[in-house]
């Protein structure tokens, strides 16, 4: 017994003393940035016993060496590490990658985790934007955040989508956000930014969010970061190579009309190459084109019906826009090794457009990022991007555009000229547009930019709470722009009988030199006070960026056929130049508070001092105070894993334009004549902004995150008119009117399947915007492209205005002329009220709504905002199967067509054609030509730019490391990936122009000049060594 | 240690290369301010030199009413809604919209506002002057730019009194406080002040000086002398063309008209293109530009009275064939046929015509060459008619038969009686003055009783200024068949 009891005794001795076997382990816990965490919970496996590590991410405990070490940190993916012989443990966490788990950096004083953000940044990393790879940055996060409108007004290949965030809350400015490209506050569009470089986009909407970003961030902010070659493990290289090749192509095109309303001779079947007209008399030999020797002039039958055919039908659109392409190619090389880390791409882009006679738009970007850890202190860090690019525009600018929808069924494009050039200048002999076959094939109008982002960074160690971080930022960008027509460029007038003459030619260079610099300081703080993690910022931005522009051109050219200026007589060259800094200084403080990983609070400070402020308002605050609690880390909520809520108020400014403080004159050929009377008193407009939001994880398969902000943007930029009395100044710029809007948003993810071979993530974005005029102390006033938009207090911000048309008898007979009685009114079969009896006939003719005065009256006809914007995306993957799918969603929200009212004006318009219909229900042109009104603002213009839009589809395959060795019979690649890519494929409308979505999004307003957005299909092959 | 005093420093270093204390004040290079441009005499004489284009542009450029003016006198036609030439054209006509959302209310916006810049700016450089600052070596310069600035003074409050029902009237001695108040006075006084003005910049070219040729782009510069003449020849169109109906030029002063335009232009004042850059006259160009402006029928008609006087709306019409026995033979020297018209059927047939004026079509070549401003058969016309309306018939008539109209025309000497003369005025004015100066035809039309019913007379206030004054909607305004009181609009017609 006594042997029993001894062996137990000893076994327990012997435990105890395995227990008792416990080693000191120490280490550090980094970033993924190499910074330390502090607060990261180090537990042995399998029991309680553990520690958090100290500000300095440093920890030490006692442990087995059988243990095994836990590192857990909210956002980050837990590690465990077996600690065997280690007595030293140091570990670098990496961020979580699940949705709402992932490390946001903008806006906040630190990495957060998304389950700890008390603002609104939303996050869009790389392996989304992969999917489908857009062509550029700017057009990149269209559909995919609430929240987020992008809108491309035209199809222009490498030009900028409009970006907007939440809603538009300025008068005067522009309302596209602040961005930042590593780090860099850019001053330039996106369209030279190449996406497959891009690791991820933070979006910082509101301006509670963004009033750390102070005096520009009024309108939200942007952040861009690219990739580095910090992720990877060290000692490896990685090598990336895709290659893109696709179409661009037309969706659809105008209805246009096919028929029209004039007399034909009898004898006009004989003929096939133009129409022929009663009542004129055409040269012998005639086959087509302007021709002075035509005598008479169209006149209409009878009934006014555009129900005739054309001597031959000719789908002009169809003639003239072409299938285009594009393809890039792009080769990234990455590597990391114990101290430096690079990462080194190259992409060539090119896009054709879908016009004739044009290149389009091609670009090269180079980019160098490296991160090198000098010693245990000391970090440099260095981002650089150079971007080449050159725009080919059409030649004849945005008059193609209308020129080709006026062109008439039976007119050839391609009748020689009398000079023997190709396209005939004057094809229509009834009208005075000319060939947009010509001017594209005869004019020239180009843009070059070359640009250099650059971020250089050095991070020092001061602590084990203070980091120390310097960083200089440089945006260059050098622009040349210019145009050429030749000598015998054809113009309408002179004196030969044709009504065309040779232009004798112009040319014009522009260049613009556009340097942006920025100096900043922060020391980054951290420590941990008992269950309390604070962190903290404070820093100083020094902004400096200049323009300088020169213009030069010419007409008329001395000697032909040589592009310079040298060839035009110096009298008929001008020039002109432009110069402006801007120069800010900005101080501010941010911190953040944590309890318990549940109750969060963050408050900042800034003050900006910029040259752009008046010389009494030199220096503007902003804040910010937000606060968030996690209810569940304290409630147990049946089938919710998280939810908190969070609210927010901050303050955020946007900088008036360079000239608007100064007292103006302006100067032309050495004189000078009063422009703007200066305000010494202008300051940045602000808005404050409240924000409340829920953020939820249920039933193990949704995130949900639910948003209202309400912002009152205060002290806008009014350009005041004056009398012309006093000094003759036209206006001054004060600060003075409010909008306010509401924004409604979610964000609903959902986990659909999710096995082994199969998943199935499906997103929902969704977001609600209004927005009012609250104060305006100046007479209301109209906007935007012909005046269209209306500004008045307590009316919509984007309602459309202008005259409308009687549609009830109740409606005329108020308004009757006099000797009439409502009895000589009816409605029409369109529901217009019309004169009695006149249906079909040329008295066929809508009534202008009067006012109580009898004037026409102006009234709101339109509201450019959409009732709500949705994106829902689907990506399936089984097993290396992808497909992806994102439907991009307006509902709501009017055009204004102003293109189809023109083509009114010409009987080209689609709606004017009587051709099938039954008499009974035929309308003479003229009721058509009441609603045009000489292209004055009218409400039967406006329509509804409702659509839903396959804005990105993908399907894929991607190979394994293992597939490809067994194909190849050696390690020939880490993997490889075949897309087919579609970008906004279909749309589904009841738009009649080319494309809802067009204009921009303050300015949604069809005109004749814009270049149509097109569809994009393309094949992607991506290959990893 | 050394780490720490390594890092200290660093730090200290790092931290003031970037907190450094920036001076946030900036200059605008692009633009001067009220204090440079009046900085130096050289400065206000420069600043003073701009002037002339400053009354030039709304007179002259499509952003002004000139063309709809000519539309609504029936002397150009153009059935394009561009700068309200369709709106001013219709038959029967329609009320001038003087609402701000009406398109074309920004021109009469420019004009008004544009005028009044030119005003302003001449009172800027007088009270300089007041001030004690002297132009010029001792102030050698002193009298040109006097007389400049009260020359622009006059020409832009009289154009508006032309053309306005009523406006402000300010000078270099109006206080803070009147312009302030902003009180219109009606167009007559307007005129008044303006002939006021032009009177003391005549007194002020009675000295000796230059007026540069770029401050006018003329091809020479100007004498004293020759300003002098010109401030005359402008002055009497103030006085010719002031009537708003045939009463009121029964009644003007025609013995001040007389003096000035006696002691008007000798030769044509001409105002050189540059090629389209600023000195271009647009209501010329949209007048006669392929597809653009054409001859109303009403002038072709009198100039043959076989061609018809209107184009009736109806498909039927025949096209009426080139003239071969026009009794003006400038039909066939400054105009061209067109056997077929650039205007669109449904907007009525009353637009269409068969000639464009083509008297200045070289100017096409480049928009490089003379552009005349004044004619001196304009400043002639003023003079028979003066003298006419003061019972000097054959006097009037001399001027007139040793004129364009029988030198140009080949038309038969007029005989001297009034009705004879002033229809020969009138046929002159249309003819010979077309597509020169803003609303020549327009003003002989409105003092004759001529323009079709329901064409307003003057302009109100445009719309903008009313709103920049705080003024309750709807504008008040004039025209359409409603409102033709012959005051404010025509009751007359020739048609």
């Amino acid at each position: 017994m006594k042997r029993v009891l001894l062996t137990f005794m000893m076994l327990v001795l012997v435990s105890f003393f395995a227990v008792a076997q416990d080693r000191d382990i120490k280490g550090k816990v980094t970033d993924e940035t190499g910074l330390g965490l502090p607060g990261v919970n180090v537990l042995i496996k399998g029991t309680t016993n553990g520690v958090a590590t100290q500000p300095d991410g440093t920890y030490q405990l006692a442990a087995p060496a059988s243990g095994v070490l836990v590192f857990r940190f909210l956002g980050y993916v837990t590690q465990e590490v077996q600690i065997g012989t280690q007595t030293t443990i140091d570990i670098q966490l990496n961020p979580d990658a699940t949705d709402l788990g992932e490390i946001v950096v903008s806006g906040v004083a630190a990495g957060t985790p998304r389950k700890k953000l008390t603002v609104t940044v939303a996050k869009i990393d790389a392996e989304r934007l992969s999917l489908a790879p857009a062509t550029s940055a700017g057009n990149a996060l269209a559909g995919k955040v609430a929240g987020v409108r992008v809108t491309s007004g035209g199809g222009t290949p490498g030009n900028d989508a409009s970006v907007q965030l939440r809603a538009d809350n300025n008068l005067s400015v522009g309302s596209g956000p602040m961005v930042v490209i590593d780090g860099v506050i850019i001053e330039g569009g996106l369209s030279d930014i190449n996406v497959d470089d891009i690791e991820s986009y933070e979006v910082i909407k509101g301006a509670s969010a963004a009033s750390l970003y102070g005096s520009r961030a009024g309108n939200g902010v942007i952040v861009i970061t690219s990739k580095r070659g910090n992720n990877q493990n060290i000692g490896t290289t990685n090598i990336t190579v895709r290659n893109e090749i696709g179409w661009q192509q037309l969706e659809r095109t105008i209805d246009l009309a096919e028929h029209h309303a004039f007399t034909l001779a009898p004898d006009y079947t004989s003929f096939d190459k133009f129409t022929k007209y009663a009542g004129v008399t055409y040269p012998a030999g005639y086959v087509g084109g302007f021709d002075p020797g035509i005598v008479g002039n169209r006149s209409f039958d009878a009934d006014h019906y555009m129900d005739n055919p054309f001597g031959r039908n000719i789908d002009q659109q169809k003639e003239f826009f072409r299938t285009g392409s594009n393809h890039t190619n792009y080769v990234a090389v990455s590597t990391r090794n114990a101290t430096t880390n690079a990462f080194i791409s190259f992409e060539n882009n090119a896009q054709t457009g879908i016009i004739p006679n044009t290149d389009g738009f091609a670009r090269q970007n180079i980019r160098l990022n490296i991160d090198h850890q000098i010693n245990d202190w000391l970090k440099f860090s260095a981002s650089n991007l150079i971007a080449n690019s050159t725009q080919n525009n059409p030649g004849g600018g945005g008059g193609i555009f209308f020129n080709i929808v006026l062109a008439e069924p039976d007119n050839d494009l391609f009748l020689p000229n009398p000079d023997g050039q190709p396209y005939y200048y004057r094809h229509n002999q009834w009208s005075n547009e000319t060939n947009p076959l010509y001017s594209t094939s005869k004019q020239v109008n180009k843009n070059e930019e070359k640009r250099i982002i650059g971020n250089y960074r050095l991070n020092m160690d001061i602590a084990s709470w203070i980091n120390f971080e310097a960083s200089y930022s440089t945006e260059f960008r050098e622009i040349s722009s210019g145009s050429y027509s030749p000598y015998d460029t054809y113009t309408l007038g002179g004196t030969d009988p044709l009504g065309i003459t040779y232009s004798l030619g112009s040319i014009s260079e522009n260049t613009s030199e556009r340097n942006v610099q920025q100096v900043q300081t922060t020391l980054n703080l951290n420590g941990r006070f008992g269950d309390i993690t604070a962190k903290g910022k404070i820093s100083y931005l020094y902004e400096n960026s200049t323009i300088h522009n020169v213009n030069t051109s010419g007409f008329d050219f001395g000697i032909r056929d040589l592009p310079t200026l040298s060839a035009i007589p110096t009298a008929n060259i001008s020039s002109s130049n432009y110069q402006q800094e801007v120069i800010a200084s900005n101080y501010f403080f941010i911190g953040s508070l944590d309890y318990k990983d549940k109750i969060l609070f963050d408050g900042m400070f800034r003050i900006d001092g910029s040259s752009l402020f008046g010389e009494n308002e030199r220096w503007n605050n902003y804040y910010r105070v937000s606060g968030g609690y996690r209810i569940t880390e304290d409630l147990d909520i049946p089938n919710v894993q998280e939810l908190k809520i969070r609210g927010a108020y901050g303050v955020a400014g946007i900088r008036p334009g360079f000239d608007w403080q100064y007292e103006t004159y302006s100067v032309s050929n050495g004189i000078a004549s009063a422009s703007t009377l200066g305000n010494k008193n202008l300051k940045p407009s602000r808005t404050a902004e409240t924000e409340v939001a829920i953020n939820a994880e249920f039933l193990n398969r949704f995130t949900l995150e639910a948003i209202y902000a309400n912002s009152v943007t205060s002290d806008q930029f009014l350009s005041v008119r004056l009398l012309p009395i006093a000094g003759g100044f036209s206006s001054q710029y004060q600060n003075a009117g409010a909008i306010e809007s509401n924004t409604f948003e979610f964000n609903l993810g959902v986990n659909v399947i999710k096995s082994e071979n199969l998943t199935w993530d499906a997103n929902v974005v969704f977001s609600r915007t209004r927005q009012t005029v609250t104060e305006l102390p100046i007479a209301p006033y109209t906007f935007g492209t012909d005046g269209l938009f209306y500004v008045k207090e307590g009316e919509t911000y984007g309602s459309i205005y202008g005259n409308t048309w009687v549609k009830s008898l109740d409606a005329m007979s108020q308004q009757l002329p006099e000797g009439r009685t409502i009895a000589d009114y009816e409605i029409n079969s369109e529901g217009y009220v019309v004169r009695a009896g006149s249906q079909g006939t040329t008295g066929e003719a809508p009534v202008k709504l009067k006012d109580s005065n009898g004037l026409d009256a102006f009234v709101k006809i339109g509201d450019g905002n959409p009732d709500f914007y949705a994106g829902f995306s689907n990506t399936i993957r089984y097993k290396g199967f992808t497909a992806y799918v994102l439907l991009d969603i307006k509902e709501g929200g009017d055009v204004y067509n102003r293109k189809s009212q023109w083509l009114t004006r010409d009987d080209r318009n689609g709606i004017m054609d009587q051709f099938g219909k039954p008499d009974s229900e035929k309308k003479a042109l003229e009721y058509y030509k009441g609603f045009y009104d000489v292209n004055s603002n009218n409400s039967y213009w406006v329509e509804d730019a409702s659509f839903v839009k396959l804005r990105e589809v993908a399907l894929g395959y991607t190979f394994t490391a293992t597939q490809l060795q067994n194909f190849f019979g050696f390690d020939a690649f880490k993997g490889a990936s075949l897309r087919a890519i579609g970008r906004n494929l279909v749309t589904f409308t009841g738009y009649s122009g080319y494309d809802p979505e067009v204009g921009s999004i303050r300015n949604p307003v069809d005109g004749t000049g814009t270049y149509p957005n097109f569809r994009n299909y393309a094949l992607s092959l991506s290959l990893n060594f | 240690m050394k780490k720490i005093i390594y890092k200290g420093f660093l730090l200290a270093f790092l931290l003031v290369s970037g907190v450094a204390c920036h001076d946030l004040e900036v200059e605008n290079l692009n633009n001067p301010d009220t204090a440079k441009v009046l900085a130096s005499d050289s400065d206000v004489k420069t600043l003073a030199s701009g002037m002339f284009i400053t009354w030039y542009s709304p007179t002259h450029w499509t952003n002004g009413i000139s063309h709809m003016l000519s539309a609504a006198a029936d002397n150009l036609t153009c059935s394009w809604g561009n700068f309200g030439m369709r709106d001013q054209s219709w038959e029967p006509r329609k009320a001038w919209d003087n609402q701000p959302a009406y398109s074309y209310s920004a021109n009469s916006n420019y004009m008004f506002r544009k005028l009044y810049e030119a005003v302003s700016t001449a009172n800027t450089v007088l009270q300089v002057m007041d001030g004690g600052l002297d132009i010029g070596d001792n102030g050698a310069d002193n009298n040109l730019v006097r007389s400049w600035s009260k020359f622009i003074q006059g020409l832009g409050l009289g154009y508006i009194g032309l053309n306005y029902d009523k406006g402000f009237i300010v000078d270099e001695n109006s206080t803070p406080e009147e312009i302030a108040a902003a009180e219109f006075f009606p167009y007559t006084d307007v005129l008044d002040a303006a002939l006021t003005k032009l009177d003391e910049a005549i007194a002020l070219a009675g000295n000796s000086f230059e007026i540069p040729a770029e401050w006018m782009n003329t091809a020479e510069p100007l004498s004293s002398g020759d300003f002098k003449k010109l401030i005359n020849s402008f002055a009497a169109r103030l006085v010719a063309y002031a009537p708003r109906n045939a009463a009121q030029d029964a009644a003007a002063n025609w013995a001040r008209a007389k003096t000035y335009a006696d002691n008007g232009i000798t030769s044509d004042f001409i105002i050189q293109g540059d090629g389209y850059v600023r000195w271009i006259n647009e209501h010329w160009v949209y007048s006669v530009y392929p597809g653009w402006g054409q001859t109303d029928m009403r002038v072709i008609n009198m100039m043959d009275d076989d061609q018809p006087a209107h184009w009736d709306d109806d498909a039927s019409f025949p096209f009426p064939p080139e003239s071969t026995t026009a009794e003006d033979q400038r039909l066939s020297t400054d105009f061209q046929y067109k056997s077929s018209v650039p205007f669109r059927v449904e907007r009525g047939y009353y637009h269409f015509s068969n000639y464009r004026f083509s008297r200045y079509d070289y100017l096409l070549a480049g928009w490089f060459g003379d552009m005349p401003e004044i004619l001196l058969s304009e400043n002639d016309l003023i003079r028979a008619e003066a003298r006419a309306n003061m019972g000097d018939l054959p006097g009037a008539a001399l001027i007139i038969n040793n004129g364009t109209r029988v030198t140009r025309g080949g038309l038969a000497p007029v005989l001297p009686t009034l009705a004879a003369i002033k229809d020969a005025i009138h046929h002159e004015r249309h003819v010979e003055l077309m597509a020169t100066s803003l609303g020549i035809q327009f003003y002989e039309m409105r003092k004759r009783d001529l323009l079709q019913s329901g064409t307003f007379l003057h302009l109100p206030v445009a719309p903008q200024i009313l709103e920049t004054m705080g003024v309750a909607r709807p504008f008040y305004t004039y025209g359409g068949p409603d409102a033709a009181d012959g005051v404010n609009a025509s009751n007359g017609g020739w048609r």
